[in-house]
């Protein structure tokens, strides 16, 4: 399997030798016969031809999901598109940790997301892999003053972000409030009437991208970490699953993929991030990202465009002059389970 | 001896090398704040690039000295100029009503402040000069610059959005700011907002987490 | 090397051979086996939601499991101690049994948690050089590292001991000492670290308490050296391979003692609990008591306390703890009762309320199931198969001969 060996030695920072040209297939003769990849990035079917036995065996020997390496077969396909896909299935696999590539593999990776999608779905998406920009700390408020309950962030904040419909999952929860405590144990979520209800309040929880995060701590592969400009990102195809995350995280940030995700076609936002919204697969966890696919971009994120209120304010907590800062010196402002030690950076104020 | 010296090198050098993974790390965000906050961030993204809509610099900056600019919807407003029809005087124009039918804005009904307080001509003059806004010294105001009337009585709100936070913005975070202005949210004549449903209910949520709990 | 393959073939020649209760017994564990494979083939496929497992309670019936046996395993080395280091005749025989469970619970702790893992197929990033190794920021890595390394010391050090014992020959102290001191300390640490993996979530306080890891360790040395005692007991008859009644009524005396130091504990968990009951108590109310009207686990950890009192109780009398009788009915009583208050009676009321208050339930799906009895077969058949194998050769009957070419 030279690619494997290829991959690993650049992976140990080993000179490698030239790849194999990907159209030497088990039908041209030049058999340059590489395994089938055996995961693919979007659907992870594992075909559980193998003994339970043997490969619990394979696992606790030395814990390498050997399983996947074990499903090997020369392709005889002889249409290049599928033998490039199965050459992007597999490099995808193999490639690491986003977190350590460097610019150009970062590229790399992104330009393969966006061939494998083409190749499957004969539609073109924008992956980008845009890195944080200097001098630049992301910070959110929110007015509870001003929130309603509409929802209408949480609309938003699935359509930007494609999240999985069947399992109707939501970074964003609004809590409605009786007057007169913030008490978490007595709220509601989910609520079934005109808003703002008398005598209630609102306040909206999602990942508040803590300064000292839990999660980052407690995940085994570093799979999940914080960028230069404060976004808690995940790593979506190096994430392994094991759930970690979520019980640190102590304010219900995290969501897992517990089926596979779907979205319709239509919906789908084309104008993706490599640690956005660039669709996720089985078996993985996946955040409120700050939109880091528009906000890389000095766009704020889906939330705050779309709450009529103007309750959500995102921006530069570095910059002075910024909205956020304003707030975060003029008003009286305060975190959640600020006792934790957490550092969020998501602060709540009122008018 | 040497052994245990070693080994006891090597187990500091471990401890203190997944100590040092991190970088220069704060106690809180408000320390990180003032030490690397401090000066003003020339930010690659202009917000202009992000802004289609028209805006002007807005003139007033009580209670914040950094520049922003303001939705501009003069040209938004649908029976502007008002001069087309107001270049006669209020009690003429009335008069001819029954004749002429009642024209455009009639049906405005002012659901604002209590009548003791404020009336049509406590902002409007249609008389002596009818494509501006009146402030209570009776000084005349562009329609852009609108905010400036608002600010006369809800002067807190005034300061919350001159600095951030109350409003809403055109464009993205990244400097230099292009707000709306009052207009753009509120209707003038009737500010508050009516209640509404959600636009997403979570019931469905909740029967799904039913079903999984009497699997 | 030759005498390596020939151990490794008289094992299997002995594991392929016995008596009828011995392949109906054998028989039935691969059909649980099989069974759980089938159900395991169908959470790969469809993904973790054939579970009950959700966004609120994102461990269960898997993580409970694991975390019990990882206090069986640690348990092994109250025979180990006692044995090799104290030199008490009488636990010899009974050692290599139970290094022979502890290899078998960490199998199935390794089980667990795969099985427990959305992307099996990821696992290789874990490994260090290839992936990426958490060190020694997360307390899953130490976990991995304090288990593999456990795992390896007690399949080392009985494998040493049988192979030279199979030639005929003495096993060297000065080779196996070393490694048996080792495991005493390591199987503190082992279940001290899977102690921390909760006790350091600040995110849940039901778990985040300086009394975790002591209760792991003296629940773990109740029930571990209890199922010892079963095991033992059921070897004896089963097979000729004799152990002293007075090892088994000394693991029955640690077994006593740890499982009062268990009870004082807990004592102390609800008195701090429920004395002056605050926000974080919400998680014991919901365990003990039930909370808004949900109350699921209230008859399981009613039972678990009811039933670890009462064996506790029986041991605690020297007349009943010396009785065989009283001694293999009080240890299934209190195997049961820390499976449950360690298993599902841990693990479970952690995420009950949830961050934001939501109380919802969890009971395992027949998947979950599935799989998890799968694993336990698979755990009683290699049990079987190496302490078959290593009583052989410790009653002699399996021996290395020479092949004459």
């Amino acid at each position: 399997m030279p690619d494997l060996i290829n991959l690993l030695k650049k992976r140990l920072g080993m000179e490698t030798e030239p790849e194999v040209p990907s159209d030497a297939g088990c039908g041209s003769g030049s058999c340059g016969c590489k395994p089938q990849a055996p995961k693919d990035s979007f659907d992870q079917v594992f075909d559980k031809k193998l003994s339970r036995r043997g490969a619990l065996k394979g696992i606790t020997a030395g814990l390498l999901a050997g399983t996947g390496l074990a499903q090997t077969s020369c392709s005889v396909s002889a249409s290049s598109e599928a033998l490039d896909e199965k050459q992007l299935k597999w490099d995808e696999y193999f490639k690491g940790n986003y977190k350590l590539m460097t610019d150009e593999e970062k590229k790399g990776t992104v330009e393969r997301l966006e061939r494998l999608y083409e190749l499957r779905n004969k539609d073109r998406i924008e992956v980008s892999s845009k890195n944080a920009a200097e001098n630049v700390l992301f910070g959110y408020a929110f007015n509870i003053s001003k929130c309603r309950g509409y929802m209408d962030c949480v609309n938003a904040c699935v359509e930007e972000n494609n999240q999985d419909r069947s399992s109707q999952m939501q970074y964003i929860r609004i809590h409605e409030h009786k007057n007169g405590q913030i008490n978490f144990e007595n709220s509601e979520d989910n609520f079934f009437h005109e808003v703002p209800a008398e005598g209630h309040f609102y306040m909206g929880t999602q990942c508040f991208h803590c300064e000292n995060p839990p999660c980052v701590e407690v995940c085994p592969v570093q799979a999940t970490w914080k960028e230069d400009d404060g976004i808690v990102v995940v790593d979506y195809d190096w994430c392994v699953g094991c759930r970690y995350c979520m019980a640190a995280c102590p304010y219900d940030g995290r969501r897992f993929n517990w089926g596979s995700p779907e979205i319709p076609r239509e919906e789908l936002n084309k104008k993706q991030h490599y640690l956005g919204n660039r669709p996720r697969k089985q078996g993985v966890m996946e955040k409120c990202t700050f939109c880091v696919q528009r906000t890389r971009d000095g766009k704020n994120p889906a939330c705050v465009e779309a709450c009529p209120t103007g309750a959500r304010i995102f921006g530069n907590i570095l910059d002075p002059e910024s909205d956020i800062r304003w707030v975060l010196e003029n008003k009286k402002v305060f975190r959640l389970k600020e006792d934790l030690g957490t550092e969020p950076k998501f602060w709540y104020f009122m008018d | 001896m040497n052994r245990t010296r070693v080994m006891i090198i090597c187990l500091i050098a471990g401890v203190v090398s997944g100590c040092g993974s991190h970088e220069h790390e704060y106690h809180s965000v408000l320390e990180r704040i003032a030490h690397e906050g401090r000066d003003s961030v020339s930010s690659a993204i202009d917000n202009r690039n992000l802004v289609e809509e028209e805006y002007v610099k807005a003139e007033v900056v009580d209670y914040s000295d950094v520049a922003f600019y303001v939705e501009s919807r003069t040209k938004k407003i649908v029976h502007f100029e008002c001069s087309e029809c107001h270049s006669k005087p209020l009690t003429s124009l009335r008069s001819e009503a029954p004749v002429s039918g009642k024209k455009a804005h009639w049906d405005i009904a002012l659901n604002h402040a209590h009548s003791s307080i404020m009336k049509c001509n406590t902002c409007h003059n249609m008389d002596e000069a009818p494509d501006r806004l009146l402030s209570l010294q009776s000084d005349t105001l562009l329609y852009a610059h609108s905010y400036k009337l608002c600010g006369q009585c809800h002067s807190t709100q005034y300061k919350d959005w001159q600095g951030g936070a109350h409003g809403k913005k055109l464009g993205g975070w990244s400097q230099p700011r292009i707000i709306k202005t009052c207009t753009g949210c509120h209707n003038p004549h009737r500010p508050a907002f009516d209640m509404r449903w959600p636009a997403r209910l979570n019931t469905d949520q909740v029967l799904r987490e039913q079903e999984l709990e009497h699997e | 090397m030759k005498v390596l393959i020939q151990f490794v073939k008289d094992g299997l020649a002995t594991t392929l051979h016995g008596n009828r209760a011995y392949h109906v017994w054998m028989g039935l564990l691969t059909l649980v086996m099989l069974v759980g494979g089938y159900a395991y083939y169908i959470q790969v496929r469809d993904g973790l939601q054939v579970t009950n497992m959700s966004d609120r309670i994102s461990w269960g019936l898997y993580i409970s499991n694991f975390t019990f046996l990882v206090g069986v395993a640690a348990a092994a080395v109250m025979l180990v101690l006692p044995t090799y280091v104290l030199h008490k005749t009488d636990f010899k025989r009974a050692v290599l049994i139970g290094e022979g469970m502890a290899v078998s619970a960490l199998l199935m702790c390794l089980a667990f948690v795969v099985a427990d893992m959305g992307g099996p197929a990821n696992l290789w990033h874990m490994i260090p050089g290839i992936g990426v190794f958490n060190w020694p920021n997360s307390m899953l890595t130490w976990d991995v590292i304090v288990l593999n390394g456990y795992l390896l010391i007690n399949i080392t050090v009985p494998f040493y001991i049988l192979i030279r014992h199979y030639q005929g020959k003495e096993a060297k102290k000065s080779v196996y000492v070393p490694g048996v001191l080792i495991s005493v300390f390591w199987a503190v640490g082992i279940h001290l670290v899977t102690a921390f993996l909760y006790a350091g979530l600040v995110s849940r306080p039901f778990w985040n308490s300086a009394l975790l890891g002591p209760r792991f360790l003296a629940s773990a040395f109740a029930a571990g050296p209890a199922l010892m005692i079963l095991v033992l007991a059921s070897i004896r008859k089963f097979t000729n391979f004799s152990i002293d009644n007075g090892a088994l009524k000394k693991l029955a005396l640690i077994t006593t003692v740890a499982a009062q130091i268990n009870l004082i504990m807990l004592g102390s968990e609800l008195f701090k609990e429920f004395y002056a009951p605050t926000h974080h108590s919400l998680s014991a109310q919901y365990l003990f008591m039930g909370l808004d009207g949900k109350n699921a686990l209230v008859p399981w950890i009613w039972t678990a306390i009811s039933l670890n009192v009462l064996a506790t109780a029986v041991l605690t009398f020297n007349r009943l703890r010396n009785n065989m009788k009283w001694i293999g009915f009080s240890c299934f009583l209190l195997f049961v009762a820390v499976w449950i208050e360690k298993g599902m009676g841990l693990i479970v009321p952690g995420f009950i309320p949830g961050p934001w208050g939501k109380v919802m339930e969890y009971s395992p799906s027949w998947i979950e199931i599935a799989v998890t009895l799968g694993i336990w077969a698979m755990g009683c058949f290699i049990f079987t198969v190496l302490a078959k194998t290593a009583i052989k050769i410790e009653m002699g009957d399996l021996r290395f001969k020479k092949e004459s070419t």
